[in-house]
This record gives structure tokens, C-alpha cells and sequence, in this order.
């Protein structure tokens, strides 16, 4: 039982007062970074680097994995309470964990994304324990047009994330199409849109957009209606915790949420922001009151908080076992790793079994120092909404402002997030949603690169692409995914005539 | 009042006090840390050697180098930033071969600065070699082999490179152009992709940085057959020269520079301490490992370099009809 070895190995690694220290500083910071809208853990991990150099690989990738995986937890603080998504994967907890902190349930939203995540790290990581390998050869079956195909599926059956109306979403994620297309194209290098601006170029961030039709629209509606100094909304300790009824519909959601994450972590790209949007899809689809989602169901919380931190040990599979990042911040893992002069590769797990399964150890230990860290801590957190309506949401402008210019170091980015937070505001006086929108500009560049390259695969012959028999089954999935309610309906209909 | 008094002219004391500090003693350069533009994301090539090459210049000048990434355009935001920055040589950029000649050559519009007027070159770093691989099992032994192939079934082999303005995809055209072959060339976004789509059969072959496809070739998945310069580890992959064509490929480099116009006795510091840094035997060993050869060119041979290199991208890019 090699399993068994290994995890013992990676225990005796792990437990080893450096590799606890280094766990424990990278959660931390982790969650400080998801807490604090804009920088992310790309940029912390970035940052970090230079502090492993004096490290063992092993310390200094179980620190930046920490780092990693923190985020994950600590990006929902922010958007359940002040609807300012703290990192791209949190969008979508702002949509119902906002609607709850306002009901006076956020303590029970924060803890059960809290515990959420960790029931989801924990699968996730076993699921990396058992199957990593196996996992890596099947992700490198999916060439650009697999991945095309996955990412047009998930537009499609994605984008009537919580609107009714079909039109309404389809011309926001038009809109977020649209705002993908700015920037350098990957085939040609022409520049779209940038109006001769250097720094359009590299297109319009994702980060500055959700905090801005987020967090700087909430801001300006709030301000629409402070007509003098607001009263303080008092939270009562009793009500931090969910209540029965709300873990036991929130459980079966965290669990669902970790399978799917984890296996839309696989896919390369930006697999930890879609399986937020699965994840919610799915729980819609599947709950019993499909009507309060939007108005604060805690399915809508605890299924994406608990797919993003499963998405985010879904991508260290492929990174591990095969040396092959899927994402930024993955790519920043390994080159870290490279600086400590570990190879990455197939032989990882092989030749370094102190990283691999150091690694898969810490992330258990992590996840348990996560959940002690994040649970009491609720309570802190939930105070800040005592703070005066007009106090904070001038402090959330000032982090949001930060936090745009802090990405990239680009004024751009901070005028960025003030214009969409204006026209954010100024669309949901209309009343579309935003959530689509967001869906449009994550997958649009990815799409079209993808495209691209599968096209000059195959000089152009779009129907070879189509008769790939992978490609061909995601396709047939979605539509068959896409039909499926209208055929439920039908069934059900039948069986009440007879 | 009296505190008020008090509190005023303890005020104008503390500012009497500063204004003494000023020009009459400048501190010598430099005296506050410096900042360094990566025109790159965090975890790139690039990226990763600056990292390095600044920790140990920051022990050798006794100051803080602070890196900063300003991804964007194939490298021109962040360069674009330096030369039309402050000349006072405290913002350098660790410009490599994609801000400095590619980008600039193939789009001028994106790249509003000159990168041969603008930029001032303090010191070339590394080399990043590149290599075509193949999958191990694939037919072809060697190069040779593969462009028989490629001859006789034209469009049919298609190649993996980071995208149109990389540097592979201007050496896979010049490979394109001295052998004959017509090949398919298939534009991804990073390397990463290319060698996974390799990997997974998707493309015949890849040209993309030695670091990244080395990897495979020790676990037996792909093979190397021509590297873009000779790499010492790496004695059996031959160069195109070696091959018995007459040109070789461009080669993508790093390295510091400052706007024009920085003071002189900055560079006077700064120029002997990047030689040192860069043939510091334990940095360049360490970079070594990761497939960056480090190899130190002067100012005036990193200017010739860079003269060079753009005048034979721009007559590329001619020949091609690849700009638009």
C-alpha cells in the first residue's frame, strides 16, 4: 500500500516545526491576501518568492501552496459582507452571501464558507493523493479543442447564472465578450481597442471589473440612499452560527460544490472562478427553493466557497504530476519550484517524494489551521458591518482603489474599476445582473485563443475539429445538458396525465 | 499659546534642520532602492531570472532592488514606462528580447519608444535558449528527418510556438525559409500549452524554451532535435549551423537597462557591479539549472547586439509580410 508510505512520508515532512511555521505563515498571509480586494494570490505568491529563497523546496512550496489555497478562504470575507468580491473567485458568493449579511445572516454565511472550504480542500486533497497521476493523462487528452468546447458549453449553460430573463443575460455576457476582445490578438498581434494606449494592450482586467460592477456600484447605490448619518446594523452573537436547518441544507451543497470544483479545476485556465459559477448553476438546478437564489440562499454560498477551494487543488494535479501549470498562479508554483532547482515534471512524484507528498500532508494541516483560524474569527469579522454606513463605504472605495492598482501596478486598472463601477450602478438601476457579464470577459479571451489555435491545427477545417470524438462529446453533453429541463418538464407533464 | 509657540518652532527647527541635509552633500548613488520593471508576468522566464540577478546585485550595491512586473503587450507596457520615465536611474528595466526587438519590430505602434534610441543597455544578463522537441516515439530521428516530412506533406506538421511577436515564431519562420518546408505553425498562448498540446498529441511539435521541455525529455515523453544555440548539458541536439545552414537563429537574451539620459556616475556604479553580478559563479550556476545560460556582454557589445537583432526582426517581418 504505497499510499500509505507516502502519506506517512509526507506527514513525518510536514510536521517538522519549519514546514508547520511555513504553513501556517502562508495561510495566514493567504487569507489576508483574499481578504484584501485586487492583489491575489498570483501576486502574493510573486511577492513571497524572495522569502523561500533560503528555504528547502519542500518548505518553500508548502508556504506558497498555503499562500494558494488561503485566498480561497479568505475571499469570501468581503463579498459576503460588503459585496466587494476580495479575489475573481468570489464573485459569485456576493450574489447570495451579500443578500444574507443583510438579512442579518452573515456570521452563518461566513462560517459555512468557511467550513465549506474545508470539507472541500480535505476531498480534494485526497482525490490528489489517490489519483494524481491518472488524473494528469487524461487532462492532456484535451487539446485547444477540448478546451474550446468546454468553455463554449460552459457559456452557454452558464450564462443564465441568477437572471430569469434570457435576454437580459445573454447581453451582458455579450457585453463581457465585447470588453475580452480589447487588447493584443494572440494570432496576428494586432492591438483591438487599445486605441494606440500601451497599457489597453494587455486588455482589461478581470479584477478591476468585479470589484468595480461589485463593490463600487453596491457603494454608489448605498450612497444613493444615506440621507443622513445611518444607524448600525447590531449583530447578535447567537445569530453568527447557521442555524440546523441551514447546515443541513448547506452540507449536501459543500459536498456537491467539492466534486465539481475539483473536476472543473482540471481544466486549464481560469478553472477556479468557473467552478464558482458550476457550482451555483448546479445548485440552483438541483434545490428545492430554486426562488431564493439571489435573495439569499446559503446553498449559493456554501456549493461555490466550497468548489473554489477543491478547483484550487484540482490545478496543483497537472502541476505536480506532470509539471505542467494550467493557470498564473500555478505557473508561479512552478517556477518557484524551479528556482529551488527541482525539476518539475513527470518525475516529480518520483524523484522528489519529499515535495509531493510534504506537499499533500501540509495541505491537510493547512486546511485544519485554516478552519481554526476562519471560524472564530467570524465573529470579528461580522463587526464590520457595525461600522457607520458612510465610514465604510468610504473604506471600501480607498481598499478597492488599492487593490485595482496593486494587479498590475497600472493607473489604468483604477480608472477601469471606476468606470464599470458607474456603469454598474447604473445597469443594476435597470436591473440586469452582473454575474453574466463577468462570465463573458473570463471566458472570451480563453475561448478565442483557444479557437485560434485549434483552427491553425487544423489550417481551417472547422468540421475536423468538430468530428474529434472528444470534442464531439462535450458538445453532444451540452446539449443534451442544455435540452434537459425542457425534457423533465415534458416527462413530469406525462406522468401527471396519467 | 505657549504650547502652540512651542509647537511652532520645534517645527521650524526639525525643518532647519533638513534643509542643511540637502545638495550640499549628495548621498552617492545610489542611496534609496531601486526599482526594476519586468516587462513580464510573475513566474515567466524572465521574471524568474531578474529575481535572481537582483537579489545579488542588491548585495553587491548594499540597496534594495525592488522588482515590479508590468505585464503587457509582449513587454512594450513596462518598457514603454521606463524610457519615458525618470532619468535619475533609480527605475531600470530587465528588458529581454521580446519588449526590446520583437514587439517593437512587428507592431511599431504598440511600441511608442525607440528601443535603440530610448534604451540604454547597462549589461546583457542571459540567454534563454529555445528547442524544437518531439514526441519520443514520434517517426523522425532527427531534424533532418523531420523536415523530409515536412517537405513532402506540406502543412501537414504543424509546430507549437508562444504566439505570434515570440521569438519562436520569428525562429520557426527563418527555419521556415532556409529549409523549404512548409510547415504549420500554431500559435498558443505561453508555453505551457504548446508543450501540453504536444504532449497530448495535438500538435507534431514544439519550439519553446529548453527549461520547459527538458522536463520531458528525462521522463522519456519527448525528444529534442535542434536548439536555437549550443547548450552545454545538452551536447546531442545539434544547432542549425551545425546542421550545415548557413544562418543562425536569433536567440532570445535579458538584460538591464536604463533610459538614456541617466547620470553618468550612476552608470559608473552600476555597470562593473551588473558584470559582477552576472558572472557570479553561484547565481549563474543556479540559472544554469534552469537551462538560463548566463553570459555577460558589455554596454557597447549589448548595443551592437541589440542593433543587430532589430534590424534583422524588422527585415523578418518584411520578408514575411507579417506586419499589417
Amino acid at each position: 500500500m504505497e499510499f500509505i508510505h507516502g502519506i506517512t512520508y509526507g506527514f513525518s515532512v510536514a510536521l517538522t516545526f519549519n514546514n508547520l511555521l511555513a504553513c501556517f505563515i502562508g495561510v495566514v498571509i493567504g487569507t489576508i491576501v483574499g481578504v484584501l480586494p485586487g492583489i491575489g494570490p498570483t501576486g502574493a505568491m510573486a511577492l513571497l518568492l524572495p522569502v523561500t529563497f533560503g528555504q528547502n523546496p519542500a518548505t518553500a512550496l508548502i508556504m506558497l501552496a498555503g499562500i494558494y489555497y488561503g485566498t480561497m478562504y479568505g475571499g469570501s470575507t468581503t463579498s459576503i459582507l460588503l459585496n466587494v468580491p476580495g479575489e475573481a473567485t468570489s464573485v459569485v458568493t456576493c450574489i447570495d452571501g451579500y443578500q444574507m449579511a443583510r438579512k442579518g445572516r452573515g456570521g452563518a454565511a461566513l462560517a459555512v464558507a468557511a467550513v465549506g472550504s474545508f470539507i472541500a480542500g480535505t476531498l480534494g486533497n485526497v482525490a490528489l493523493m489517490f489519483f494524481a497521476p491518472f488524473l494528469a493523462d487524461q487532462a492532456i487528452k484535451f487539446g485547444p479543442p477540448e478546451y474550446f468546447a468546454v468553455m463554449l458549453v460552459g457559456l452557454v449553460l452558464l450564462s443564465r447564472i441568477g437572471e430569469e430573463s434570457v435576454i437580459r443575460s445573454f447581453i451582458m455576457v455579450c457585453l463581457g465578450l465585447a470588453l475580452g476582445t480589447v487588447g493584443m490578438e494572440i494570432a496576428s498581434g494586432t492591438s483591438r481597442f487599445t486605441f494606440d494606449r500601451i497599457d489597453l494592450s494587455k486588455g482589461i482586467g478581470l479584477i478591476p471589473v468585479a470589484m468595480g460592477l461589485y463593490g463600487i456600484s453596491e457603494v454608489l447605490m448605498i450612497a444613493e440612499q444615506i440621507t443622513g448619518i445611518s444607524s448600525v446594523i447590531k449583530v447578535k452573537l447567537r445569530e453568527l452560527f447557521p442555524t440546523r436547518a441551514e447546515w443541513r441544507r448547506a452540507t449536501p451543497a459543500m459536498l456537491r460544490g467539492s466534486g465539481v470544483g475539483f473536476g472543473v479545476g482540471l481544466i486549464p485556465g481560469p478553472a477556479t472562478i468557473l467552478s464558482t459559477f458550476y457550482s451555483y448553476v448546479l445548485e440552483k438546478r438541483l434545490s428545492q427553493h430554486p426562488e431564493e437564489f439571489g435573495k439569499g440562499a446559503i446553498e449559493g454560498v456554501a456549493g461555490p466557497e466550497a468548489a473554489n477551494n477543491s478547483a484550487s487543488v484540482a490545478v496543483m494535479v497537472p502541476l505536480l504530476a506532470l509539471g505542467i501549470p494550467f493557470g498564473a498562479a500555478a505557473a508561479v508554483l512552478l517556477g518557484g519550484l524551479m528556482i529551488h532547482g527541482v525539476q518539475p515534471g513527470p518525475l516529480l512524484i518520483t524523484k522528489n517524494p519529499d515535495i509531493f507528498w510534504g506537499v499533500v500532508a501540509s495541505m491537510y494541516i493547512g486546511n485544519v489551521m485554516l478552519l481554526v483560524l476562519n471560524l472564530p474569527m467570524v465573529g470579528v469579522f461580522t463587526s464590520i458591518l457595525r461600522i457607520p454606513q458612510h465610514f465604510l463605504m468610504a473604506l471600501i472605495l480607498i481598499f478597492c482603489v488599492i487593490g485595482a492598482y496593486s494587479v498590475d501596478n497600472s493607473v489604468l486598472d483604477v480608472w477601469i474599476l471606476i468606470g464599470t463601477g458607474i456603469i454598474g450602478y447604473l445597469l443594476r438601476k435597470v436591473g440586469f445582473n452582473m454575474a453574466p457579464l463577468i462570465l463573458g470577459l473570463v471566458l472570451g479571451p480563453m475561448m478565442e485563443e483557444k479557437f485560434v489555435s485549434s483552427l491553425m491545427m487544423t489550417r481551417g477545417n472547422v468540421l475536423e475539429l468538430l468530428f474529434r470524438p472528444l470534442t464531439a462529446s462535450i458538445f453532444a453533453f451540452g446539449i443534451v445538458m442544455l435540452g434537459l429541463p425542457q425534457l423533465i418538464k415534458m416527462i413530469r407533464r406525462k406522468g401527471k396525465k396519467s | 499659546m505657549k504650547p502652540y509657540r512651542l509647537f511652532v518652532g520645534f517645527f521650524l527647527f526639525m525643518q532647519g534642520l533638513t534643509l542643511g541635509v540637502l545638495p550640499i552633500h549628495a548621498q552617492p548613488y545610489p542611496d534609496h532602492p531601486i526599482q526594476v520593471v519586468i516587462p513580464g508576468a510573475p513566474g515567466d522566464a524572465a521574471d524568474i531570472a531578474c529575481r535572481l540577478l537582483i537579489e545579488e546585485l542588491g548585495k553587491i550595491l548594499k540597496i534594495q532592488l525592488v522588482p515590479i512586473n508590468k505585464p503587457g503587450g509582449g513587454g512594450t507596457a513596462g518598457s514603454d514606462f521606463v524610457a519615458k520615465g525618470k532619468k535619475d536611474a533609480y527605475t531600470l528595466l530587465y528588458g529581454n528580447t521580446s519588449a526590446i526587438i520583437y514587439s517593437p519590430a512587428l507592431s511599431p505602434e504598440s511600441a511608442p519608444y525607440d528601443p535603440i534610441r530610448d534604451l540604454d543597455p547597462l549589461g546583457l544578463h542571459v540567454y534563454f535558449p529555445t528547442v524544437v522537441s518531439v514526441q519520443n516515439d514520434a517517426p523522425w530521428k532527427n531534424f533532418n528527418g523531420m523536415i523530409e516530412y515536412a517537405r513532402k506533406t506540406p502543412g501537414k506538421l504543424r509546430c507549437g510556438t508562444l504566439g505570434v511577436g515570440s521569438i519562436t515564431y520569428f525562429q520557426l519562420e527563418i527555419v521556415k525559409s532556409l529549409t523549404g518546408a512548409d510547415m504549420n505553425i500554431v500559435p498558443f498562448k505561453g508555453a505551457m500549452p504548446a508543450v501540453t498540446a504536444l504532449l497530448g498529441g495535438h500538435v507534431e511539435s514544439a519550439c519553446v524554451a529548453v527549461a520547459v521541455a527538458e522536463p520531458h525529455y528525462k521522463s522519456g515523453k519527448l525528444r529534442g532535435i535542434l536548439l536555437d544555440q549550443k547548450v552545454p548539458d545538452l551536447p546531442n541536439i545539434p544547432t542549425i549551423q551545425q546542421l550545415g545552414y548557413k544562418r543562425d537563429l536569433p536567440s532570445s537574451w535579458a538584460g538591464l537597462f536604463a533610459p538614456i539620459g541617466i547620470p553618468d556616475e550612476a552608470k559608473k556604479v552600476l555597470i562593473p557591479a551588473i558584470e559582477r553580478a552576472v558572472k557570479n559563479p553561484e547565481l549563474a550556476g543556479r540559472l544554469q539549472k534552469m537551462w538560463f545560460l548566463s553570459n555577460y556582454k558589455s554596454p557597447d557589445e549589448l548595443k551592437q547586439i541589440v542593433i543587430e537583432d532589430y534590424e534583422n526582426a524588422c527585415a523578418v517581418v518584411k520578408k514575411m509580410g507579417v506586419t499589417k
